[in-house]
């Protein structure tokens, strides 16, 4: 599960990962509304796409 | 826009994918129903104007500013590709426009979706991360 209270100064990209590819794909993929959004999800971090930066209510953190 | 605001944008590549995260009661309830960080979803294209795509009730899919979640209101994820190549962008620029031109409102039907399985969205109506899927599609 995603960590809500995040501490700005510890966070790192792998703190996002599960958001990347977890809980909400998974239910997604239940319901099959979208049949796909696990295997794009994939698909995007095999692409190349990272968590690059983060803004948490005016504090924040370029990685 | 603020020097903060200046020295986040400063960088971001085009066509990254923005997770926002607002404190809105409609916000707070998506967020509750899909247990997900984040509750909304738009694509950076910068060009000097840090401009974004996003899907929204008032507008369907159209173009807004970053500034408008970089407040103390929102938390936001940037999900970046530095590995895009110049025939890429160009053929990104070429889907963007597509789907913007083609959507011609914003999609409840398929919001409602996630509680009643079974209803979809129109072709030419979207959600935000349903911009964002068609845009992975096409890429």
């Amino acid at each position: 599960m995603f960590p809500v209270d995040i501490d700005i100064n510890h966070v790192s990209p792998s703190d996002f990962d599960e958001f990347m590819l977890g809980e909400r794909n998974r239910i997604l993929l239940e319901n099959g509304l979208i049949e796909d959004a696990l295997r794009i999800a994939d698909e995007a971090k095999m692409l190349g796409w990272k968590v690059g930066r983060f803004w948490k209510r005016g504090v924040f953190k370029i990685f | 826009m603020t020097q903060q605001q200046k020295e986040f944008c400063k960088g971001i590549p085009i066509f990254s994918i923005l997770s926002v995260r607002g404190e809105e009661v409609v916000a707070k309830l998506i967020r509750f129903w899909e247990r997900g960080f984040s509750n909304h979803t738009a694509i950076y294209l910068g060009r000097g104007q840090n401009l974004i795509v996003e899907a929204s009730p008032r507008r369907a899919v159209n173009y807004s500013y970053i500034t408008k979640y970089l407040t103390n209101k929102y938390e936001l994820i940037v999900y970046e590709n530095n590995e895009l190549k110049n025939s890429q962008i160009e053929k990104l620029k070429d889907v963007l426009y597509n789907i913007q031109a083609e959507t011609q409102g914003y999609s409840f039907l398929g919001l409602l979706g996630f509680l009643l399985p079974g209803l979809k969205s129109k072709t030419n109506e979207k959600f935000c991360s349903e911009t964002e899927l068609s845009y992975f599609i096409r890429h």
